[in-house]
């Protein structure tokens, strides 16, 4: 499966960035490798033409990528290597073809997420790109970049108990702000091609992740995979028994 | 036309009066997927209906796309080819297909409900079909794939009635006018379908593969979707 992972080198892609028009998408990815899906508008703040701007490209981007993803989902079962997995056979079929997103944080490519045996111990990867990622709490789901490789060390587990990694992330609000070292900064007007630092913006809701890991951190996250012990073989999932990898014993 | 219910007076989002003028024969086509505002301009607020109804639309698109695809994916339709930045289509008989000896017609019919997908630099949007033609001759190839040339550009709004951005200036009197003017768009135009050069499946928007079996015998498949076509309306 693949997704437009590389959109970030692509800046044409982001057509109301240019100036005068000044939609922050691509800043905000690319240059403050922050990942805002909602602007907070807020009462007697003057509003910029850039942000409605850039509302429209975040919803852009939102619709693409689920275009992307749904489009290759049937895809995704026939490169996995699942046969060796009886639990997992017994479930191919359609299915594998209707992901449930609502309850489901989901890896984009199969090759997104990577395990390898390090002496006793596997190393689970979590590559760069895009991700969704389920917020119990809020019930939502949203898009988010992941802009650099993160890798956890775990024990490998016994056969009785498979193993959850979680996906620990938090919602941020983000202020709008007149001083300079800070991220609000950025929300400023700009339309005179430079930050005026007495013109407030919207402010931002921002998705941070902080961790990928055994523990779960925060309640209301649910897991991203999976690792099961067959016996014969170490099996990284997704939570809904979706194979991503094999590792014999 | 389907109509939109803030293309009303006094709310005036103009998405359904873009879509229709290629339907009553104008020859330019209105795909407009971003209004584009500009600072210092004055708000108007049919701008901020009309983006809120190509919200509604391109998702509504979305939802029968992915509808459409996972209903054929569990019919055992063959998935084949399939890439990333190929052109997708979803509407009413979008295709057609004639074969004759080894000369392939292939058309897109722009019917009211039919959609494409283009891909631009990683981003997609729906637009609709435009009705064009083509016809490929496999005598000397045993494979081609055929693209869609398409354009992205910024229409900026504009006080002189020929221009296209004329129609962007305010209309909440009932009446464009002139020296009123708002948000520019971006347009997308598909502007003609051609044979590629390349022979990478990973093209943008390539729409057809055409392939000549062992057998002699000619298939058609959709590049976006992976699905072969049928010959006929399909």
């Amino acid at each position: 499966m693949t997704l437009p992972n590389d959109i970030l080198r692509r800046p044409a892609a982001f057509r109301l960035n240019p100036y005068p028009l000044g939609s922050r998408t691509y800043d905000a990815l690319v240059k403050n490798k922050s990942n805002y899906f909602l602007l907070a508008f807020k009462p007697g703040i003057a509003l910029q033409a850039a942000e409605l701007n850039e509302l429209q490209e975040i919803f852009n981007l939102n619709n693409t990528l689920n275009i992307h993803f749904y489009s290759q989902w049937p895809l995704v079962g026939s490169e996995l290597p699942i046969e060796n997995h009886e639990q997992l056979s017994k479930r191919q079929g359609i299915l594998y073809k209707n992901p449930n997103i609502l309850n489901q944080n989901y890896p984009l490519m199969s090759s997104q997420i990577e395990m390898s045996r390090i002496e006793s111990k596997l190393r689970i990867i979590f590559n760069i790109g895009w991700y969704t990622v389920c917020d119990l709490q809020l019930n939502r789901n949203y898009w988010f970049y992941n802009f650099e490789l993160k890798d956890i060390l775990i024990d490998i587990p016994s056969t009785e108990t498979p193993k959850q990694i979680y996906l620990n992330h938090k919602m941020e609000l983000v202020k709008s702000s007149f001083i300079t070292t800070e991220e609000g900064y950025f929300f400023n007007d700009r339309s005179n091609r430079f930050i005026n630092d007495i013109t407030d913006g919207a402010d931002r809701i921002k998705l941070v992740i902080t961790s990928f890991s055994e523990i779960n951190e925060v309640d209301g996250n649910v897991p991203i995979c999976k690792i099961i012990n067959t016996g014969n073989s170490i099996v990284l999932t997704t939570l809904n028994d979706y194979g991503i990898s094999v590792i014999d014993i | 036309m389907k109509k939109f219910p803030l293309s009303v007076s006094p709310y005036n989002s103009r998405n359904s009066q873009f879509l229709e003028q290629r339907i009553t024969g104008n020859v330019d086509y209105k795909n407009y997927v971003y209004t584009a505002f500009v600072p210092g301009y004055p708000l108007q607020a049919q701008e901020l209906n009309e983006i809120q109804e190509r919200w509604q639309q391109q998702m509504e698109i979305t939802q029968s796309f992915l509808t459409d695809y996972i209903t054929n994916t569990a019919s055992s339709q063959t998935i084949s080819f399939l890439s990333s930045t190929g052109a997708l289509v979803i509407g009413f008989e979008p295709f057609e297909v004639t074969i004759s000896g080894l000369s392939v017609t292939l058309t897109l019919n722009s019917a009211e409900e039919n959609y494409i997908s283009v891909y631009d630099n990683g981003m997609r949007y729906w637009i609709k079909i435009p009705q064009i033609s083509l016809v490929v001759n496999m005598q000397n190839s045993n494979e081609k794939l055929i693209k869609l040339n398409t354009s992205v550009t910024y229409v900026p709004c504009s006080s002189s009635e020929d221009a296209e951005g004329f129609y962007f200036n305010d209309n909440s009197s009932g009446s464009y006018v002139s020296g009123t003017c708002g948000a520019g768009r971006i347009k997308v135009e598909i502007l003609s379908m051609a044979e590629s050069a390349s022979s990478s499946v990973n093209e943008n928007n390539l729409i057809f593969r055409i392939q000549k079996q062992s057998d002699g015998q000619i298939v058609v498949f959709n590049v976006g979707t992976g699905f072969i076509i049928p010959q006929g309306r399909s």
